[in-house]
This record gives C-alpha cells, structure tokens and sequence, in this order.
C-alpha cells in the first residue's frame, strides 16, 4: 500500500477518530441490534437495565426475532443433566455452523465444545441424561421422537 | 503487487490519497459499486472516514486480499488471517466502533462482523454501568423505575 500525505491538519467529521477524545462515537440502533443479537440471555438483560431505549428495544419482539434468527444460524448444543436433586442445562459454546459439525463429526461426546467451568459441572453430575439438541442437521430426528441419549 | 494492476486513489476526508491496487479497493463493496456503474475516476473520495481509519481498513482489507490471492489456500493461512484479524481489533474502543461505523458505510462486511463482534465481547460480562461508561449512555432510569428493572432481570447478576 502506498500513501502520500497532502494534507497534515486534521478536521473532524462524524467518523473520525480521535484517540484522547472522551465519548466514542455514536453507533446507530441498526449497529447496536447487530452487537445485542451476538449476547448471551444473561447479557441482554443485564443490558436491559442500560437505560430505557435498551431496555425498550432489548425486549422488543423483533429484536427477539432477529436473535432467534442468528440463533438458529449458530447451532449449538444443549444439555440437560441429574446433578443430586436438580436439573441443569448447560449448552456448549457457540460455534459456526462448519465448525460444529467438523467437531462433532470428529469429537466423542464428553469433549464437545464446552467451556471449562462447564466440563467441570458435567463431571460432577451423576448422570448426563439427555444431550443434544442441534437445530440444523439432528432437527428432523428431534420431530420424529428419536431423541438420542448418552 | 504488479505494475499492470490497476491503481484507485481512496481519499480520505482529510484530502489524504492513499493509493491501493483495484483488487484492495473492490473490497469496498461501495467502491466497487462504483466502479461496476463506471460512475468513478481513479480517484474516489470517501469523504467520511478519516485517514486514520481509512489507513486501518485498507490494510484489513490489503490483508485479506493477499491470503485470498494465495493459491490452494491452507488451513495454516486460514489461522493466520483469524490470528491477524483477531490482533487488528484489538484496539481501544473509539477507534473500534470508528472501524465498525466506517466498515458499514463503506460495507466491507467481514470487518463490520468481527467490528461487532469484538464489541459483543467485551460488553459481555460487564455490569450495566460499565456499559454506559464504554458507549457514554447516561441512565434515564429514575431510581424506582430502575429497582424494578434490576428486579425483573435479577437472575442475571447472580454469579
């Protein structure tokens, strides 16, 4: 890449970057559906409690919508598992579409991708009673009652 | 890069030129809007982007051009461009949503994703008023009406 400089003053616009300037640009609401689609449940609602534009559009249908649609696009798995009196769910960490099923087409069931705290809860459960829920390929098997246990 | 690729002159609002191969500037889905209609010279004025992050998007852009020019491209280069792109956001958070604001004006798509992305991230564990500081947001909540907005989404402050 080659540059030449004509000019050494800079003027401000409405994209320009200033490193020590205090309040960062404004992102538009468009933007900031993108950012909030890619949160976890946790973090929109904590998100909820921003102010009450984000927790107006945070609890909007579309929005809900449009996370279910990325959602959708982002299999991952769910897990339901015994552990002394209680039920937890736990869901693997999120993956594109090619990499999940690389991984589960070449990884035995205790090593999909998890984080570590919940590879630790899983061992600690008595049982893993049911596994797998994958919104894409193993969707035609959940509606036909053949859910798979491990 | 070859004497017989063709040079388009990006201009930033500054008046900087910053000259990149035709292929680079196709990258600029805007651009290369523009060159299909035959409505732009070889100079092409991106008028709200500053030289700064103009400079920053055409070497993402540069980059990615490159590993995708490489023939029977490895999972080795694939890695490389994830460790690049993943190197290149890591930035302070002005210039981050100045990268993603101008990555959607100029719509280079793969920049507005891991843009957004880095945003998600770093938002993700925070509590509700490190959100405001980071995108300057004041709380309009009044204290009754936020008691009861902490009430209703309780379970996510819980560790």
């Amino acid at each position: 890449m080659e540059k030449s400089r004509r000019l050494k003053d800079r003027k401000t616009t409405s994209l320009d970057t200033d490193q020590h300037s205090s309040s960062p640009p404004l992102l538009p609401m468009d933007l900031m559906m993108d950012i909030f689609s890619r949160l976890s449940l946790k973090s929109i609602a904590i998100c909820r409690c921003v102010s009450k534009q984000w927790g107006y559009v945070l609890g909007h249908p579309d929005f809900r919508d449009l996370r279910l649609a990325r959602s959708q696009a982002r299999p991952r798995l769910l897990f339901a598992c015994f552990g002394g009196n209680k039920l937890f769910f736990l869901t693997s960490a999120s993956a594109s579409a090619s990499v999940y099923r690389r991984d589960v087409c070449r990884r035995s069931s205790h090593e999909f991708l998890l984080s570590p705290s919940c590879q630790r809860s899983i061992y600690k459960c008595r049982w893993l009673c049911l596994c797998l829920f994958q919104w894409l390929s193993v969707r035609k098997e959940i509606h036909g009652g053949r859910i798979g246990g491990v | 890069m070859s004497e017989s690729n063709k040079k388009i002159s990006l201009i930033s609002s500054e008046g900087e030129a910053f000259e990149v191969s035709e292929a680079v500037a196709r990258e600029f889905e805007i651009v290369a809007h523009m060159l299909e209609d035959g409505c732009s010279g070889s100079s092409i004025p991106i008028t709200t982007v500053d030289s700064n992050i103009l400079g920053k998007v055409i070497e993402y852009c540069t980059k990615h051009v490159e590993v995708g020019n490489v023939e029977g491209n490895s999972e080795k280069a694939e890695k490389d461009l994830e460790e690049f792109d993943k190197r290149f956001i890591a930035v302070e958070m002005n210039t981050l949503f100045s990268l993603i604001l101008a990555a959607n004006y100029l719509n280079v798509k793969g920049l507005l994703n891991i843009g957004c992305q880095k945003v998600a991230d770093t938002i993700k564990d925070m509590k509700p008023e490190e959100v405001r500081s980071i995108f300057n947001i004041e709380n309009d909540y009044t204290p009754a009406e936020e008691e009861v907005v902490r009430k209703e989404n309780e379970w996510a402050f819980q560790p």
